[in-house]
């Protein structure tokens, strides 16, 4: 920082380190943000299950619903009416990027990931986990979260 | 910043205006720190989840809304089916397990007591069952009142998976049928 001695020179303050500091902030947060946590609603309440294994990553496509108290399924921050539809659209596309024909098993390359409110009734849920099941997909994985203080 | 350039024999100071700059970093720091979500610690349950085959007889299982009736024999012999019936209040009332229509009751297990203790009670059922290598089973179908909150069905679910099988691998194959209404 430069400054005035003489009253006609203006005091000029070094920004430098400021931007410095400021741009290695931004790469601190470009760097944790998750992306994937833009597909999850995280005004659900998850089921409290103690034993449940931590969530890892399984290395495969996930397709992510999120099922609200009222049944209400908000995929991608949009809420979708036809649920039914949107699967079988998913499936296609899936097929279609990995040369699949209609009818296979999507279940080796792909994963749904429910995550329902704990406040929601069994059938809301159900009715998407059949919708998934009649367009071929097998393997699901039940999100729930951990018992207050008994996090990993 | 500023630093000297040379031009011919005279020294000049060119100056560059960071403020801009710096306005534009603090907006994007400002988005950055307003938009982050600290992750939640969160667990999953994995399951294969096949077609289900609707169960007959007693509880008349539904599959899309239509009454499915079954021969017995035609009832996947490696499959156990678990019903789960409401109570009054939307919980998990009574549970009964069996391989047919003529289902083998365990009420006296499951009909009584917190949640908590119905689950238990039906892990260590089923891990007698599963873990017994001379018993077929290796899949089995939830039967579940579509009016049981979720949170008490995942209850019911993780006990289901966290069932050893005789060859030490966890329970995965399970399925999920809804119940009739009424079926209580």
């Amino acid at each position: 920082m430069s400054g005035s001695v003489g009253g006609a020179e203006a005091a000029e303050p070094n920004l430098v380190p400021i931007l410095d500091m400021v741009f290695q902030l931004i790469t601190f947060f470009m760097l944790v943000i998750n992306v994937k946590a833009a597909t999850m609603d995280q005004t659900l309440q998850l089921p409290v299950v103690g034993s449940a294994a931590p969530a890892d990553s399984t290395g495969l496509r996930a397709v992510v619903l999120n099922i609200n108290g009222e049944g209400d399924v908000n995929i991608g921050g949009v809420v979708q009416t036809d649920i039914k539809g949107y699967v079988s659209n998913e499936a296609d596309q899936i097929r279609l990027q990995d040369g699949l024909k209609k009818g296979d098993d999507l279940s080796t390359r792909t994963i749904v990931v429910v995550r329902g409110d704990k406040r929601a009734k069994f059938k809301s849920v159900y009715a998407v986990v059949k919708a998934c099941q009649e367009v071929g997909f097998h393997r699901f994985s039940y999100m729930t979260t951990f018992e207050p203080g008994k996090e990993p | 910043m500023s630093w000297r350039k040379r031009k011919g024999h005279q020294h000049e100071e060119v100056t560059l205006n960071l403020t801009a700059m710096l306005d534009m970093a603090f907006q994007l720091l400002a988005y950055l720190i307003l938009t982050f979500h600290s992750p939640i610690a969160e667990a999953q349950i994995n399951l294969r989840m096949p077609d289900p085959v609707a169960v007959g007889g007693e509880g008349s299982a539904v599959i899309g809304g239509e009454p499915q009736r079954h021969d017995p024999r035609e009832y996947p012999l490696d499959q156990l089916v678990v019903n789960v019936y409401s109570d009054h209040a939307g919980g998990v009332g009574q549970i009964t397990s069996g391989t047919s229509s003529k289902n083998s009751k365990i009420s006296e297990l499951t009909a009584s007591g917190t949640l908590e203790q119905k689950v238990g009670r039906l892990h260590h059922h089923l891990q007698g069952i599963f873990g017994d290598p001379g018993q077929p089973f290796d899949k089995m179908t939830l039967q579940v009142s579509g009016d049981i909150a979720y949170n008490d069905v995942m209850q019911v679910v993780d006990a289901c998976a966290r069932v050893n099988l005789a060859d030490g691998k966890r329970l995965q194959n399970v399925t999920f049928i809804e119940l009739p209404a009424g079926n209580k």
